[in-house]
Formats: C-alpha cells, structure tokens, sequence
C-alpha cells in the first residue's frame, strides 16, 4: 500500500506557482496575432525575402540618447587630523547611454548604461513598464531607480546640484536601484489634487554606487543570494499634489524602504553578521511659483528622512577581527534648498542638508552648497557652484565646481512627481 | 522592522483617496485642450455638452508650460484631448499623457485628437539635425493655430473630435460648427480687408509664432531676434539685426508677452522699429477673449503699426 506524503517544500511552490499563475487574468493580453511566431523552428530564424523588414531594417530601433556629464573642480579637503590637500581635477564624470522603445501597445522598455569616468559602462537601469492595466495603474519590472522621496528616481546629472544631497547619499546611497516590481497608482482627490501611491518589490536594495568614488576595501552590506518571501527588499511612496491658487503648488509625501534580510561582512577579514535588517522612512514638503508667462519660477523643498535597525558595523579588533559589533540605532538627516529661475536660461539656488553619520557614532555632517545653472540652450548646461562639507571632529571640504553637461539625441520631458 | 503606524498611515490615505468627492454634479463630456485657442474652439462647438480645461495659459510661452496638479486630474479624466501637435507642446504633453495612464487618450483612440492633422506645415526641415537649430521640429513649424486660416481647419478636426467620442450629440455639435463657421466668414472678410495693408510689409520676429501669418499676406520677415530657433541672441547678432532693420525699414519687431525682454528692448532703443507684443494664444491680453477676437487683435494692431497711412486716410 502506497501512502502519498505531501511535503511542505511542495505545498510551498505549490502555492507560489498558483500566486504567479492567479496574476494572469491582469497581465495585459496581446491581440490575437495575424501571421505565426517570428521563429518557426527552435533555432531557425525564417530568411527574409525581398520587400519584408529585416535584421537590417531600422524602422523598429529603439531611440537613443547621450549624456556627457564633465566636472572640473577645485578641492580644498582637510581630514581634521592634521592631514590636508587641495587641488584640481577636471573629469568626464559619466557618460550615459540610453535606448527606449515599445514593445507593443501595452509595455515600453528602456535600458540606461552608464560609464563613471569612462570605465567600462554598466547597466544602471534596464525596465520594462507594463500600461495596460486598470485605469492609471502602471507596473514597471527589471532594474530601476525606487521611487523614494523627490530626487532618488532621477540620475545624477539631472539634479538641481552636482552630488545628491548629503542625508540622501549618507543614508540611502548615491543611488539606490534594484532588480523587482513596483506598482504605481494615482487617483484624484477633487479637482485640483492628485494623490499617487507605489509599491515596489526588489530583490535587494542594499548595494549601490558612487559616481567617481573608487570602491574601498571595508565593511559591506551584501544581501542573501537565495530569499524567502519575507527576505524581499520593499519601497513605498504616497505623495499627493495641490494648486494654492493660480501660480502655486505644494506636493508633500511621504516614502519608506525596507530591508529585511542583510549581512554585513568585513571583505579583508571575511567576518560577518547576519540576520540583519533596516528601514528608511522619510517625508517630502516642496512648493512651487511660476510667473504668467513661464519664464521666471522659483521652488522652496524640505526633504527629512531616518534610518533605525541595523545601521552600521564595525570590526571587534582590528589586529585580530573575530565578529562584527553591529550597532542597532537610528540616524536622522534632512537637506532643504531653495531655487529660482530669474529667467528660462539662468537658475540659481542654495541646499543645506546635515545627517547623523551611521558608521560614526553618529558624529553631525553637514553640507551647503549654492550654485547657479545657466542653459546655452535646451541642451547644453554650464553650473558654477560652491560647497562646503563639515564633520563633527574638524574634518572638512571646500569645493568648487564647473559642471558641464551635454544632451546628444533623442530626449523627453517626463513628469516626475 | 516595519513599524504597524507607517502601514496603518498608508492604508488610512489609500482608503480617503477612494473615498473623497468627484465632481458628479452634471455629467458632460470632459474635454482637456492644450492651449486656450482649441479650448475655446471646444466651448464654442461643444456648447452646453462640454466641460473644457486648457492646460495653458494664453500668457504663457507655449513651449514651456507648467503643469497644475488641477491639470493631471483632468487629463486623467478626459474623454477627448485636444492638441496642436507638430511638436508644438512637446515639453509637456507626451509626459502628461505617460503619467496620467488614461487609455481612452492612447494614440489611436478617438479621445486622442491632433487638430494640425491634415493642415499643410511650412518650414519643415528637409535634414532633422541640430546643428540647424535647438528647437527643431521635424513636423514643420507648429505655431499653425496663429495661421489665419487655421480656424476654418481647427474648427472640422474638434468637430469631428466631439462626434467622434460622443456621436449622440452630433446634431448639437454639427449646429454649433455652422454658426461658428458663419461668425469665422464674417472675421475672415474683416480680415481681408485688413490683410490688403499688410501685403509685402517688412517686419523682424522674436520666434517663428508670426510666420503662418506673415506667410498668408505675403509679409516679409528679414530677421529674427534668435539666430536659431530656441537659441538666444547673442550681441554680434543684435547688432548685426539693428543693421538689418535699418536697410529694410523695419517699422516693427514681433514679440509675444514671454519673449518681450531686454534684447527687443535693445532694438527699440537702436532703431526706429516699434516692439510690437501681440498675444500669441487666447487669453493672452484682455482684448483676445476668443480665437477670433485673437485673430481680429492682431489683424488691427499690425495694420495700424505696419500701415498707419492707410487708417488716417
């Protein structure tokens, strides 16, 4: 006599097979097609004949565009232990490529590769997002920015200033992309007020990358290869947009990151720590002032956000490392800027941002920076800024910026809110 | 850790979304327009049936609006959408469509509606490059609403937009078309007349906004205060245009409320040329209440600056 045991691995993948499958009826379905597969046979492409589009045929090509991203600065650093430095440098700081094209009437996808400093590029962002949904629902899947507070979408060189602001780059990274899903979904609140909310879903949101930062040997954050369910990395954001009058808005929202599965290894030692986790919780404020014709405007944004749980690690004996003491904490940080545009060409502007540093004991830094952009024309872009960076203790940077970026190929303008 | 109060605030501001008012009150078609002229073209065809939104002011420069939150819930809502097209409200409206993910505007559907559809551009550019220009449109020039011509063309596309969407109210639309069309023949024979004086005048433009107009009473344009399309002037070009204004004769420069700045400043003070601002959209000034009383603004004024013999006599 034969006994079947169901065995809860299988009742497991059992269940998430049939969560996948019960998501079908809302993919968007494809209309029936006229001809067959492009490709016939496994393997075998069809040949083309005479009058068909082929490999060569460039009507479907996706659009490409170009970013040049150059700086020259001159840096006065100074570690507040006696040791100082100063001096230029002039970089290409990044190139961008990006390609963006529909895949069919319901999905569209771009690809965004970057090189820092000319290095060999990498994938930054590489999504398709999914429209065909409900109404004013969309779905975005593969490797993306995560939809956090106002500036964390946006790549680098599109920022109002040279670098993120401190608290954003301190406490959520330069950037912070990940591979996963994110739903998005606005409604309207009356007549005058959208309200849009995210959800996304990543695989890992802990690592991340500096522009022109040489990677230091140090401790790391690395998450598990292989995750449960529960060990998924997850952002949200709500954030609602409303008219105070005929020449004003104010947006306000408020966005959250969660880890819940880390490690922190010490990569010299191989020591580490697991079962770690941390979230990042923040609150956006920015109004808004146009004039009657467009040309002059001006935009006044606070930004704060802190970060609790496992915040940062450090080794038990530097001549001997046996285990990683993790500190479980918080640490707060906020930047508040104000711009105007005096006319369409010329902007100039002023960012404050301090933060608690995590991997200091929560020692204070702070950064303010002013600046002022001025656009040759749509696609050209010379910034002339100022900045100085202070660390409880002494340490301290001056800079003193050029930045230039040029536009090269297709280009949109998208509506980040 | 997630902490329960983040989740229960989250969950508290999707429910009030869904539970805030609507405007229900009365159910017409839900009509958003690009810019105050199609807007007001929506009113006046549309009648009773339609609630019309511009996304534009008739004071700004049309190629670079600024978004109003008021602006996304409507397009969101819309049923038809008005647009010029040509390329002329590229810096906002393929962005405002993306994020307003309304399918009934999707290109295709008939809520979607391009009004310069079919009407005959001029300066289309024979290479798409920028070496040519900043503002490059590779359509042709998109300013075609400022086309005296353009409300007859405007007119049919909205029309057949409104039926099109709402056939049950054809027959409304289809009356309001005709007496617009009636008001329209009686501007354009205004128009005519006024039209006579402008023949083969010379004038100098900010931005290429004048040149359907200038082109349908053989106007001249000998100059442009920017060298290119979208790129500004630089003072060796300011000079060198108060030289031009001075061997043409140039009674006027064109300008609209966005581009009246220091540089027509600079050519009224070097010339004898007066910086004529004209409003480029409905609403731009108190006179260009509607698209005809725009048109009917612009035909006087020029003839009174290009042509004041004429009026005296």
């Amino acid at each position: 006599m034969h006994t079947f045991a169901v065995s809860t691995r299988f009742l497991r993948r059992a269940a998430m097979a049939g969560a996948f499958l019960g998501l079908v009826p809302f993919v968007p379905q494809p209309e029936a097609l006229a001809q067959g597969p492009a490709f016939q046979s496994p393997g075998l492409p069809k040949r083309s004949t005479v009058g068909q589009t082929t490999r060569f045929s460039n009507e479907f090509n996706p659009a490409f565009g170009f970013v040049i991203d150059t700086v020259a600065d001159w840096l006065d650093r100074d570690d507040g232990a006696g040791e100082t430095d100063d001096g230029f440098d002039v970089k290409v700081r990044l190139l961008e490529f990006n390609a963006a094209g529909y895949l069919d009437p319901n999905a569209w996808g771009y690809v965004v590769f970057v090189s820092d400093e000319l290095e060999a590029p990498e994938v930054e962002e590489a999504a398709i997002e999914l429209t065909g949904f409900a109404e004013r629902t969309s779905v975005k899947v593969g490797q993306f920015f995560v939809d956090f507070g106002k500036q964390m979408q946006q790549h680098v060189e599109e920022l109002r200033t040279v670098e993120r602001p401190l608290a954003l780059r301190t406490l959520l990274g330069d950037e912070l992309g990940g591979a996963g899903a994110q739903v998005d979904w606005w409604t309207p609140l009356g007549e005058k007020t959208p309200l849009r909310a995210s959800l996304g879903v990543f695989g890992t949101l802990v690592s991340g990358h500096e522009h022109g930062e040489e990677e230091e040997e140090g401790i790391v954050a690395e998450a598990p290869e292989l995750k449960a369910l529960d060990e998924l990395s997850f952002t949200a954001r709500v954030t609602a947009l409303t008219e105070l009058g005929e020449s004003q808005n104010l947006q306000f929202g408020v966005s959250g990151r969660f880890i819940p599965e880390f490690t922190f290894e010490d990569e010299e030692s191989g020591v580490e720590s697991s079962g770690l986790s941390n979230t990042v919780v923040g609150a956006d404020l920015t109004w808004g002032w146009a004039d009657s014709t467009g040309n002059r405007n001006a935009t006044v944004g606070l930004e704060w956000l802190t970060l609790t749980g496992d915040v940062a690690a450090e080794i038990d004996d530097p001549l001997n490392p046996t285990a990683l003491i993790v500190s479980d904490d918080d640490a707060s940080g906020f930047f508040v800027f104000a711009d105007y545009g005096f006319n369409p060409r010329n902007n100039v502007g002023v960012q404050y941002s301090a933060v608690e540093l995590p991997e200091d004991g929560g020692a204070d830094a702070s950064e303010i920076e002013a600046y002022w952009t001025h656009s040759f024309t749509e696609y050209r872009r010379l910034r002339l800024g100022v900045s100085q960076l202070d660390v409880d203790g002494g340490a301290e940077d001056l800079r003193v910026y050029l930045q230039f970026t040029a536009y090269l190929g297709s280009h949109s303008h998208g509506l980040n809110w | 850790m997630i902490r329960p109060k983040w989740i229960l605030a989250l969950a508290a501001l999707s429910v009030c979304s869904f539970l805030a008012p609507t405007a229900q009150a009365e159910k017409k078609l839900a009509v958003v327009a690009t810019i105050p002229d199609l807007a007001d073209l929506a009113r006046q065809i549309g009648g009773d049936r339609v609630d019309v939104l511009s996304l534009a002011k008739g004071t700004e420069n049309v190629h670079r609006v600024a978004l109003r939150p008021s602006g996304l819930v409507a397009v969101g809502r819309a049923e038809l959408f008005l647009q010029v097209g040509l390329s002329l409200e590229h810096a906002f409206v393929p962005g405002l469509l993306e994020a307003a993910r309304n399918s009934r505007l999707e290109p295709g559907k008939p809520g979607l509606v391009t009004v310069s559809d079919g009407f005959e551009a001029l300066d289309v550019p024979a290479d798409v490059s920028r070496s040519d220009a900043a503002d490059v449109h590779p359509m042709g020039n998109p300013h075609m609403n400022l086309s005296p011509a353009a409300g007859r063309h405007m007119a049919g596309r909205v029309l057949a937009g409104l039926i099109g969407v709402d056939p049950e109210g054809k027959d409304v639309y289809t009356a309001n078309h005709r007496r617009y069309l009636e008001a329209l023949t009686e501007a354009e024979a205004r128009w005519a007349k006024l039209g006579e004086r402008l023949k083969a005048k010379k004038i100098v433009v900010y931005h290429r906004e004048f040149s359907y107009f200038a082109a349908a009473y053989g106007m001249e344009v000998v100059g442009e205060v920017e060298p290119k399309p979208g790129v500004p002037p630089t003072p060796s070009h300011l000079a060198g245009l108060v030289k031009v204004i001075q061997e043409h004769d140039v009674c006027a420069v064109l300008t609209a409320g966005w581009s009246n700045d220091r540089n027509v400043r600079f050519l009224g003070e070097r010339t004898d040329a007066v910086a004529l601002e004209l409003p480029t959209m409905v609403g731009g000034n108190k006179r260009a209440t509607s698209w005809i009383a725009l048109m009917d603004e612009w035909h006087e004024r020029l003839a009174d600056v290009l042509d004041p013999v004429s009026k005296d006599g």
